[in-house]
C-alpha cells in the first residue's frame, strides 16, 4: 500500500515519470485533469457557494490535515484570501529526504491546479514562489472588480 | 463568485383620506388628499445560508412594538427569521400618525390604518419572497455637498437657534456641527445587467413639506424614486434609508430665495437622483457571504427634572383652555402634557434592536431614532468597511439622540418629550454598543485569521488517496498497465531505498516496525504477524480504497499493484520475497507475506 502519509514522494515521482514518458506537456495535461476531477467537487463547489470563504473552508481543512505551518487570512473587506506558507508540508517533506530528489519544478503544480478553478469563478490568483526552494510561499486570491 | 438571490416588492401604504397626519400638532390634522403615494419597499437578500429582509417605510416613524408585530407576522408566514428583518422609516413628515404618543385623540384612526397597513405589508413580503432572481450586488459612494445643512445655528450672542426659526441671518456666525455628505448605494443587478433593486442612504430630514396643504407625500424621496425609474426603468424598486438626520435638514439660512413646498422637494429629489445615477456608474462589485448581526439592547431614559415638572404644571394650568393646535411646530401645552405622561410611564428603560449587515467592503448599521449627525459620522469613522451606511429610525422610534453638549446649548431636539426621551448620554452609549456588539461582530465574521504550527496537528490527509488514485488512473490510461507498474517500481526503488538497504542486512524487525508505523499513522486496523522468517500483514480492507469509495470514486484498474509491485521492488536484492496471498479488488482486503528466502534461512 502507499499510505496517504507517503503520498508526497509518490506524487513527486509521478511528476518525474509522466514528464519523462510524455514531456512537460503531458504533465501539464495531468495537472489540468487533476484540477478538473479532484477540485471541481471540492474547492470549486465551495467557492461557488461561499465566495472567498469557500477558499477558507477548503484550505483550513487540507492545511490542518497536512500539518502545515501557515497563516491564513480571509479578509472579506479587502476582498482577499491569502495563505502565508511558512513551511509547506509537501515541499518541506521532500526537502527533508536525503536519499531522493524532488521533481525539479514541484511547486509548479499548485498554481496549475488552483489558478484555473479560481479564475473560472471570477477571482485573481497571485502567488509568490520565490522562496519555494525553502518550502515557503505566498498565495493571494482576490476579488476581481469590473 | 458567490451567488446571491434577491426578491423585491413595493406596497402602497397611503392612508385613506381623513387619516390624521403626523409631523405637526394641529387640531385639524386630517389628510385632505394624496400628492404621491407612500410605499413600503421590500428587498430580500439570500446568500444560500441566510435570508435578510429589508423594509423601508415612507412613514415618520414606527414604534418598537409595531416593528416587532410586523416581524413576528412575517416570520410566521415565511422562512425569514424575526431577527433577520430590518425595518426603518424614511421619516417623511407628510404621512399618517402611526401610534406616536406625541399626538393625542387619534387612537381609532391610527389603529385602523396600522391594522390595514400591516396586513398589506406582510402579504407583500410573502408575495415577494416567493420569487427570487440571481443578482450581482454592488456598492457606490458619492459626496453630496450642497443639499443638506446642519440646522443648529450659532447666534453671535452665543445662543443656538434652529434654522427654521426667525432670526437675522447676518447675526449667525456658524453651525454647531457638520453635515454628512455621503450618499451610499447598495444595488442589485440581474444577469442581463439591468438594475433590479436599489438601496439609497442619505442624511436629510424629509421635512420640506410637513403636511403641506394637508397632502400625503413621501417628500423629496418621491422625486428621487421617479428619477431612478426614468433612468433605469420602471422595474427598479428603490428603498430610501435616512441616515443620522437628527440635526440635519434642507434649509440654507443664507439663501433667502430658497424654494418651498413641492417645488423644493422636486428640486432636491431630482438632484439626489442625479447624484445617485452618477454614483451608480462607479459601483464596485460585492462578493462574498452576507454577514449579519441583530442585538436587543436597552437604552437609559431621561429623568424628568423638578424644574421641568414645575414648568409643565404651570403651562397646563396657564393653557388649560387652549387646544393643542399649531400650524407648524409644537405648542407648549403639548410639551407639558408629554412631561406629565412621562412622569408616570411604567417602563424604566427603552428597549430596541440594533442590527448590522456586511458584505465584502460594504456595511450598514442601524440606529433606533433620530440620531445627531456627529454620531453617524463617528460610527462611519470607526467602521473598517469602505462604504458604511448608517440607517436611522430603525426598528423603533426612540426619538432624538442629541450630543450631550446640545442640552446646555438649547434648541429643538433636546426638549423633553416623547420625541426626546433618552438620557443625555444615550448617544455616547449607543455608539459604544454599535461598536462593540455590531461592528466588531461583523468584523470577526468578515476577517478570519488562522495560524498554525506543524506541531499543532497530526499529519493525516486521507484525500491524498483520491489524488494518488487519479495519478495512477492517468498513468494507466496514457501508458497502460506496464507504464503503471514501471512508475510504481520507480517510486518504490527511490522512496524505499533506505528501507531496502536495511532489509539487505536480513533484519525483518525493521519491516515490522515500518508497517506498524504506517498503519498507526493511517489509524487503520491491521493484524501483523511477526515470526523469525516471516512477516504477515492481514487487513480487512484497504484504507486507500475505503476512502476512495467513500468519496464517490472507484479504485483504478490494477490498484493491487500499489501493494504487489511496490513491495516486490522493496525486496529486490534482499534476503526476502513478497507474496500477495489474496487481494479483494473492491475492498482491498488482503493478506501480505514477506518470507525469508530458503537460502537465507
Amino acid at each position: 500500500m502507499i499510505s496517504c502519509t507517503e503520498f508526497i514522494p509518490a506524487y513527486s515521482e509521478g511528476f518525474k515519470f509522466i514528464e519523462k514518458a510524455g514531456g512537460r506537456i503531458a504533465l501539464e495535461k495531468f495537472w489540468s485533469y487533476l484540477s478538473d476531477l479532484y477540485l471541481k467537487n471540492t474547492l470549486e463547489k465551495l467557492v461557488s457557494e461561499e465566495g472567498l470563504e469557500g477558499c477558507n473552508t477548503y484550505w483550513s481543512q487540507s492545511l490542518n490535515e497536512e500539518a502545515a505551518d501557515f497563516k491564513m487570512i480571509l479578509d472579506e473587506i479587502k476582498g482577499e484570501f491569502s495563505i502565508h506558507m511558512n513551511k509547506c508540508p509537501s515541499k518541506g517533506m521532500l526537502n527533508s529526504f536525503q536519499h531522493m530528489e524532488p521533481y525539479h519544478s514541484y511547486c509548479d503544480h499548485c498554481p496549475a491546479l488552483y489558478r484555473p478553478i479560481l479564475e473560472r469563478q471570477g477571482y485573481n490568483y497571485v502567488d509568490d514562489l520565490s522562496n519555494c526552494a525553502n518550502a515557503s510561499c505566498i498565495i493571494k486570491i482576490k476579488v476581481v472588480n469590473d | 463568485m458567490k451567488s446571491i438571490k434577491a426578491s423585491k416588492g413595493s406596497i402602497v401604504i397611503s392612508p385613506s383620506l381623513g387619516t390624521p397626519l403626523a409631523g405637526n400638532v394641529r387640531l385639524d390634522n386630517k389628510s385632505r388628499g394624496i400628492h404621491d403615494d407612500l410605499n413600503c419597499n421590500i428587498l430580500i437578500l439570500h446568500d444560500g445560508s441566510k435570508k435578510i429582509c429589508l423594509l423601508g417605510f415612507d412613514l415618520i416613524g414606527l414604534e418598537f412594538k409595531t416593528c416587532n408585530e410586523i416581524k413576528s407576522r412575517i416570520e410566521k408566514a415565511t422562512d425569514i427569521p424575526f431577527g433577520n428583518i430590518v425595518i426603518w422609516a424614511t421619516h417623511t413628515h407628510s404621512g399618517p400618525n402611526t401610534g406616536m404618543r406625541m399626538y393625542q385623540g387619534t387612537d381609532e384612526a391610527q389603529n385602523v390604518y396600522l391594522a390595514e397597513m400591516l396586513t398589506k405589508v406582510v402579504n407583500g413580503v410573502i408575495h415577494a419572497n416567493g420569487v427570487s432572481t440571481d443578482v450581482v450586488l454592488k456598492t457606490s459612494k458619492i459626496d453630496v455637498p450642497d443639499l443638506s445643512f446642519n440646522r443648529r445655528l450659532i447666534h453671535e450672542d452665543g445662543s443656538v437657534v434652529m434654522n427654521f426659526e426667525d432670526f437675522d441671518p447676518g447675526e449667525i456666525i456658524g453651525t454647531t456641527g457638520p453635515i454628512d455628505k455621503e450618499l451610499i448605494t447598495l444595488s442589485a443587478w440581474d444577469k442581463n445587467g439591468q438594475l433590479f433593486a436599489l438601496l439609497v442612504n442619505f442624511t436629510l430630514h424629509p421635512a420640506i413639506l410637513v403636511g403641506h396643504k394637508w397632502l400625503i407625500s413621501r417628500d423629496y424621496i418621491n422625486y428621487l424614486d421617479e428619477f431612478i425609474r426614468e433612468n433605469y426603468g420602471e422595474q427598479v424598486v428603490t428603498l430610501f434609508a435616512n441616515g443620522a438626520e437628527g440635526n440635519i435638514n434642507h434649509i440654507n439660512y443664507k439663501d433667502p430665495f430658497q424654494l418651498r413646498g413641492f417645488e423644493e422637494t422636486e428640486r432636491i429629489g431630482k438632484k439626489l437622483g442625479e447624484y445617485t445615477c452618477q454614483s451608480l456608474k462607479e459601483s464596485i462589485v460585492l462578493d462574498g457571504k452576507i454577514r449579519f448581526i441583530s442585538e436587543k439592547v436597552t437604552l437609559p431614559l431621561r429623568t424628568i427634572t423638578p424644574a421641568e415638572k414645575e414648568w409643565a404644571d404651570m403651562v397646563l394650568e396657564r393653557d388649560k383652555d387652549l387646544a393643542e393646535d399649531l400650524l407648524d411646530g409644537i405648542p407648549d401645552k403639548t410639551y407639558a402634557r408629554m412631561i406629565r405622561e412621562m412622569l408616570v410611564r411604567p417602563d424604566m428603560e427603552c428597549e430596541t434592536i440594533l442590527q448590522g449587515l456586511a458584505i465584502h467592503n460594504f456595511a450598514l448599521v442601524t440606529f433606533p431614532g433620530e440620531v445627531y449627525v456627529e454620531y453617524g459620522l463617528k460610527v462611519k469613522d470607526l467602521s473598517q468597511y469602505t462604504n458604511t451606511m448608517v440607517i436611522g429610525l430603525a426598528n423603533s422610534f426612540v426619538g432624538y439622540i442629541p450630543k450631550p453638549e446640545a442640552f446646555s446649548q438649547g434648541g429643538y431636539e433636546i426638549r423633553t418629550a416623547w420625541t426626546s426621551q433618552l438620557d443625555h448620554y444615550a448617544g455616547e452609549y449607543l455608539v459604544k454598543l454599535i461598536t462593540d456588539k455590531i461592528l466588531n461582530n461583523l468584523l470577526h465574521q468578515s476577517v478570519q485569521v488562522m495560524e498554525r504550527n506543524a506541531s499543532d496537528n497530526k499529519y493525516l490527509h486521507r484525500d491524498f488517496h483520491v489524488a494518488l488514485n487519479l495519478l495512477l488512473t492517468n498513468i494507466y490510461e496514457h501508458f497502460g498497465k506496464e507504464g503503471m507498474t514501471d512508475y510504481l517500481r520507480q517510486f518504490s526503488r527511490t522512496y524505499h531505498q533506505p528501507l531496502n538497504q536495511k532489509l539487505k542486512n536480513g533484519d525483518l524487525d525493521i519491516l515490522a516496525s515500518y508497517f506498524k508505523d504506517i498503519y498507526q499513522r493511517e489509524e487503520w486496523p491491521v493484524e501483523i504477524i511477526c515470526e523469525e522468517n516471516m512477516l504477515g500483514i492481514v487487513q480487512g480492507s484497504c484504507p486507500a480504497i475505503s476512502h476512495i469509495v467513500k468519496k464517490g470514486g472507484s479504485p483504478c484498474p490494477y490498484y493491487k499493484e500499489t501493494y504487489n509491485t511496490v513491495y516486490q521492488a522493496l525486496c529486490e536484492d534482499t534476503p526476502f520475497e513478497y507474496i500477495l496471498e489474496y487481494f479483494d479488488d473492491e475492498t482491498g482486503a488482503c493478506k501480505q507475506q514477506f518470507f525469508r528466502k530458503e537460502k537465507y534461512i
